[in-house]
């Protein structure tokens, strides 16, 4: 029994970080119509940062999170206005999608040339010593994993629903054009959006990395897996990011119990997938966002 | 001599080619000729991308035997000449680098994986050229134009399997990687355990590369109480199963693939590692004290001397192969005296040749020429890789 | 003092079509001002140019010391002035609060680090922008609908929504495109009341408008255009006995 709550755990330690990623593509999304698969590079890259950080400069884990969610997120902007901005002015989304699966390429590109084929971990926030509640074993990073989606939720429904900048990104999403009429500038507030996914990736990066290892390989399923539990849960719904995301990680862990990882994988996704088949819009998507 | 260079590279032009290496061909039979007597070898290999780490040694590696062999006068008196290629660890670009190299090369040496050797292996059999590909995961034909560099995966785990006899573990638990290379370790690992009388499986899980935590697989092979486990992933999977064996409390003693024998991958998970961490290794990693004979002592001790020299730093898995690659393909080609479509004949009757990595036997079902007996066990230690034993 | 507003041969064509040809206008600080006229003859257009949706062909616009041809839409709110559309353009996913609030939007001084921290300013300024926005919610007697989504309500409702979002942004000038259609006479009559006491307030209006006894209540002058062109321009009581105007409207249900 204990160790089947021990897969469950970890399953959702997997979807924590999947819902990371989602919750910043549905962010990006609902505001710029952008799918951002580079948000699954964003991770790898801000983890392997902080690693380099924590051990360059001798800096404890923990703070390295601060620091990276400020850089990431000033980053991110400056990503959006540099590259994606111009691109989106030009570009059908689906030839946006090109450039961010693009960036994907470069983000993994970069980490290969900067870490090497190396893996990289730090050590935990508090301690490497686990918590043992009822015979399970329960690493304290995976309380401030949790805590890190759970500050992203929180925080970002917070700034959506009780603040005039979050009225505005509102606005944004549902019409930009009629947004704009009212003095919004929306160009900002796309770049306020692809700023907050920049924290997230950030935080998911930071947290994650001291219970595992990460390296370059590791863009690609993040961009998957986040790109999936995204569009399960309704792409541009952050409640539906963050249940795709925790759905395909515990599904992964429970079936990966009984079969081979990557069946176990294949068959967490399909199952998603048909989920798609009844409700096309996703779980908390709205069919109006699927015509748009 | 000059008829010789002449005629060797048209004797393949047009022998039984496929049409797409005669239009390769055909802008370089120019270039060929006035590029003069030298005996060329094409090396591929993956510079640049995930296969890197390998690439890079090799190059040096094949780099150090060329001038090693030049120093001593050469093939047949005939000056050996290295062409390099990178393939950026894809296969589609092995292919096109092969093309390029095709009239130009008397054999190939290369590359570095195994998916971009499987590929260019229709060219070197349609052009008739040798191909002593660097990857141990290449399974190459009997009496094919292709060659596999290193012992086999169920040579690594046989011998592995025989030295924890030795040790009186009979309790082996097994967790693999979801990829090409672990499916093959966890195959072969089984397949040894079943060999050898007394041996079980206890406990069994895989993990996909991309797993943050393994946690839930350990625990499930914890609980069949393994004695040894058997951890084949390379890379971040391995790291992220080392970690993980200390949250569980899974306190035994782990091998893993010689994927790992690199100083760069230790040194990422040096606080992480298993007590001990053994690796199946040839003999490049040997303790010297260990070597066969005299001869086998000088060899290596001229290899590792002048890496070391040359680069400050002991070599590790690719540049021993790629060095022996490069004297294998050398000597067949002097034994066929520069007629690089006899090169396949000589280089299987090479036997008994001594080379950094093991001593090799080749035949026309044996391509590959290394076995059990060039394994042995070293144990990954924060200070690089210590020989531990299991020689015969 | 010069006018509010002044505009100056102001035209434009689509294609053969001269939808507003050489208007000249003028608007006085804290008057109203209708503009009326058949289907089709420019009102909308006249609107659209002096606002930036429409480029002019020829003209200029003057408006409290700005010249607004070549400006966009989107900088008019921070200038003091407000439209409304001939067919809303609220923003669908939110509800009438928000849609009103958003109006009040350039007010916000809050930045965006201290929304995300939520300093005390930003909390005081939000519940500024709420109780306000409430306040003309309730003027416009729209408070039973305050949390419904903006767009599901009827489009003579929506219309009004606008009218308050319009007013949340207390413009010096609000524009006004036919913000009585689809109203019935009781809720016309209403309308009518709040216009007036936005004029007292200080606010200069446009006032689009086919509701002839709604433009003779309230407007202070009344310009009466037919074909793109100005054909009148006077006080209400001289254009309803004009011979033009009559002629302008027969057909026409006044
Ligand atoms: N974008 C456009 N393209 C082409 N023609 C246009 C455009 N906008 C307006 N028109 C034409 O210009 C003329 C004036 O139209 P406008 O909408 O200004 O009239 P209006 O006075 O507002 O009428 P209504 O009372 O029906 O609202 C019409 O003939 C119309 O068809
Ligand atoms: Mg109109």
């Amino acid at each position: 029994m204990s160790d089947y709550l021990q897969s469950i755990l970890g399953g959702l330690a997997d979807g924590c970080v999947y819902a990371l990623i989602a919750l910043g593509m549905s962010v990006i999304y609902s505001i710029s119509r952008i799918i951002s698969l580079a948000q699954g590079g964003f991770v790898v890259l801000a983890a392997l940062c902080a690693v380099s950080l924590q051990s360059g400069l001798g800096i404890s884990p923990l703070a390295t999170l601060p620091i990276m969610v400020v850089i990431f997120s000033v980053g991110m902007i400056g990503v959006a206005q540099i590259v994606i901005q111009p691109a989106a002015k030009r570009a059908t989304p689906e030839r946006l999608l090109l450039v961010t699966v693009g960036m994907l390429q470069a983000v993994g590109g970069l980490l290969l040339i900067g870490w090497g084929n190396l893996p990289y971990t730090m050590p935990a926030f508090t301690g490497d010593a686990p918590v043992k509640v009822a015979g399970l074993s329960l690493p304290t990073q995976y309380f401030w994993l949790a805590g890190a989606l759970a500050v992203s939720v929180l925080g970002l429904w917070l700034l959506l629903t009780k603040t005039d900048i979050g009225l505005a990104m509102r606005a944004t999403a549902s019409n930009p054009g009629a947004a704009a009429l009212q003095g919004i500038r929306v160009d900002r507030m796309r770049l306020i959006a692809f700023g907050l996914a920049g924290a997230m990736a950030a935080l998911a990066g930071t947290t994650i990395v001291p219970i595992t290892f990460l390296q370059f390989t590791t863009v690609t399923p993040y961009a998957v897996a986040g790109f999936i539990a995204a569009v399960v849960g309704g792409l541009g719904s952050n409640m539906g990011a963050v249940t795709g995301g925790l759905l395909l990680g515990l599904l992964q862990g429970v079936f990966g119990r009984y079969w081979n990882a990557d069946l176990a994988q294949l068959t967490a996704i399909a199952l998603l997938v048909a989920v798609l088949v009844i409700r096309p819009q996703g779980i908390f998507g709205t069919p109006e966002r699927v015509r748009r | 001599m000059s008829a010789m260079t002449a005629t060797r590279p048209r004797a393949r032009l047009f022998g039984p080619l496929g049409v797409a290496a005669a239009l390769a061909l055909s802008g370089c039979s120019a270039v060929a000729a006035a590029e003069g007597e030298a005996i060329r070898i094409g090396l591929i290999a993956s510079q640049t991308g995930p296969g890197s780490q390998l690439g890079i040694g090799e190059v040096r590696g094949a780099e150090l035997a060329v001038e090693q062999i030049n120093a001593d006068g050469g093939v047949n008196g005939q000056r050996l000449e290295l062409i390099t290629a990178d393939d950026q660890s894809n296969p589609s670009q092995a292919v096109l680098q092969a093309r390029k190299m095709l009239g130009r090369v008397d054999a190939f040496v290369g590359p570095s994986t195994s998916g971009p050797c499987k590929a260019i292996g229709p060219l070197a059999e349609s052009a008739q050229v040798v191909n002593y590909c660097l990857s141990p995961g290449l399974k190459p034909e009997p009496g094919g134009w292709q060659w596999s560099a290193s012992v086999a995966t169920h040579d690594l785990t046989s011998r592995l399997v025989d030295y924890w006899k030795s040790q009186g573990i009979t309790r082996i638990g097994l967790l693999t990687q979801t990829d090409s290379s672990g499916a093959e370790g966890a195959e072969s690992t089984k397949a040894a355990i079943d060999a050898v009388d007394g041996m079980e499986l206890a406990g069994e899980a895989t993990f996909s590369p991309d797993a943050v935590s393994v946690t839930a697989q350990l625990q499930q092979i914890a609980r069949h109480e393994p004695q040894a486990l058997v951890v084949w992933a390379t890379g971040a999977g391995a790291g992220v199963a080392f970690k993980g064996m200390g949250q569980v409390g899974l306190d035994v003693p782990v091998a893993t693939t010689d994927g790992n024998l690199t100083y760069a991958f230790v040194d990422r998970v040096q606080n992480f590692l298993p007590d001990p961490l053994l690796i199946p290794a040839t003999r490049d990693f040997w303790d010297p004290a260990e070597y066969p004979n005299d001869e086998v002592r000088e060899i290596e001790a001229n290899y590792h001397d002048a890496y070391v020299a040359a680069h400050g730093e002991q070599p590790d898995f690719g540049p021993g192969v790629a060095y022996d690659g490069v004297h294998l393909v050398a000597e067949a080609l002097e034994r066929a005296e520069g007629d690089a479509a006899q090169a396949r004949a000589e280089l299987e009757k090479i036997t008994d040749f001594d080379g950094v990595v093991g001593t090799y036997n080749f035949s026309r079902e044996d391509h590959r020429g290394l076995a059990e007996k060039d394994v042995a066990i070293v144990q990954a230690t924060k200070d690089g890789f210590e020989f531990i034993g299991g020689v015969e | 003092m010069s006018p509010l507003l002044t505009v100056r041969g102001l035209s434009r064509s689509f294609g053969g079509v001269a939808a507003v040809q050489s208007v000249d206008l003028e608007v006085e600080q804290g008057t109203i001002r209708a503009v009326i006229g058949p289907n089709g003859a420019g009102k909308t257009t006249l609107l659209d140019l002096v606002t930036g949706f429409t480029k002019p062909d020829m003209g200029t616009v003057d408006f409290d010391g700005h010249q607004l041809v070549g400006r966009s839409p989107r900088d008019l709110p921070s200038l003091g002035l407000m439209r409304t559309f001939q067919s809303a353009r609220l923003v669908p996913s939110l509800t009438v609060r928000e849609n009103v609030m958003l109006g009040a939007y350039r007010f916000t001084r809050a930045r965006f680090l201290s929304d995300a921290l939520r300093l005390p300013r930003t909390r005081r300024e939000e519940r500024e922008l709420r109780s306000r926005a409430d306040e003309l919610i309730g003027f416009l007697d729209l408070t039973r609908f305050a949390d419904s989504r903006a767009t599901d309500l009827p489009a003579g409702a929506q219309r009004l929504v606008e009218v308050a979002r319009g007013l949340a942004g207390a413009p010096k000038l609000l524009l006004l495109d036919e913000p009585a259609a689809g109203l019935d006479d009781s809720e016309t009559r209403e309308l009518a009341d709040v216009l007036h006491a936005v004029r007292e307030g200080g606010v200069t209006m446009v006032l689009i408008e086919h509701n002839m006894s709604l433009v003779l209540a309230i407007s202070d002058q009344v310009t009466v255009m037919d074909a793109g062109k100005v054909i009148a321009d006077d006080v209400p009581s001289t254009v309803r006995e004009d011979a033009a105007v009559r002629k302008a409207y027969l057909g026409v249900a006044s």
